[in-house]
């Protein structure tokens, strides 16, 4: 595997959910003050099916959080960086058991990502009574992550993806 | 990570009602409101500042300031609502008004949270 390419590959998918998260800050929340679709979920999951290790897709995670801290301001990183780990953590733990396709494996993404945030918030804020927000913010989270999979899985099965994705290296996958 | 076998099929959407199940697990836990005298207890940093009846009647404007900033609370028709906060997102004023058991009003920057409870 050629590793300029790859660096350079994993650079350009921070970038592009750096992006996207930049463009849904414009978006009001459709369920629920603080809300998300969640774009730059979109380039978790598809890098948890382009890269063949999970500690590649996982760097592209660590790295877009830690910028979108810089970019955000210090208060909302705790909350992000909660739900993205305990998101990626399931949706790696999922994916390996081979047992799941990434359009589930990102529904059980989306839901715990609003799960981390809220347990996190819960702790920030010392109360429990944030619980209440679960029904709302887990059904919004499944069915976020619901969409986000339907669409990678629609890259990862076009064919102009998959030539992309051929060219820079036969090992790359 | 073939989605085509049987087996794959029953796994997904046994994982998927779980996590479904999971979210609305809060639910089986609130009891309605009608019939009973609410109050809303407003904490910062987990401690409680204050507490308001929430009855019809009565008409308030309070301000809350913590550590971290302040929250301009409106109580009224026996609902309360955060109007104003010094805070960026203002996700708080967003939230609009509460007034049902259980309901909640977070202001995560100033670690202030407003909660309707039943006065027993």
């Amino acid at each position: 595997m050629n590793n300029t390419r790859k660096l350079v590959f994993m650079g350009l998918l921070v970038a592009a959910a750096l992006a996207l998260s930049f463009v849904e800050s414009f978006l009001p929340s459709p369920v629920l003050p603080g809300a998300k679709l969640g774009f730059a979920n979109l380039v978790t999951v598809a890098a948890l099916c382009i890269f063949p290790r999970t500690r590649d897709a996982a760097l592209v995670l660590v790295a877009r959080v830690l910028l979108g801290g810089v970019f955000a301001g210090g208060a909302s990183f705790l909350y992000s960086a909660a739900g993205a780990a305990l998101s990626f953590g399931v949706m790696a733990f999922l994916e390996r058991t081979g047992r799941f396709g990434i359009v589930v494996v990102s529904a059980a993404g989306g839901f715990f990502h609003n799960f981390g945030q809220l347990a996190m918030a819960s702790a920030v804020i010392s109360s429990r009574a944030l619980w209440s927000y679960l029904p709302a913010l887990g059904l919004a989270g499944l069915a976020a992550g619901l969409l986000v999979g339907i669409v990678v899985k629609g890259w990862m099965e076009s064919a102009a993806w998959k030539h992309f994705i051929r060219i820079p290296d036969p090992e790359f996958k | 990570m073939p989605l085509s076998n049987r087996k794959s099929k029953i796994a997904s959407l046994l994982l998927l009602a779980a996590l479904a199940l999971l979210a609305l697990a809060p639910l089986f836990f609130t009891d309605g409101t009608e019939g009973k005298t609410r109050e809303a207890v407003v904490t910062v940093d987990g401690k409680i500042i204050r507490r308001v009846p929430l009855a019809r009647e009565r008409d308030e404007i309070f301000t809350v300031s913590t550590p971290y900033g302040e929250n301009r609370i409106a109580v009224s028709g026996g609902s309360i609502r955060v109007e104003g906060a010094d805070c960026p997102a203002k996700i708080c004023a967003k939230s609009g008004a509460i007034s049902q058991i259980g309901e909640v009003i977070a202001c995560l920057p100033h670690k202030l949270l407003i909660e309707i409870k039943e006065i027993k």
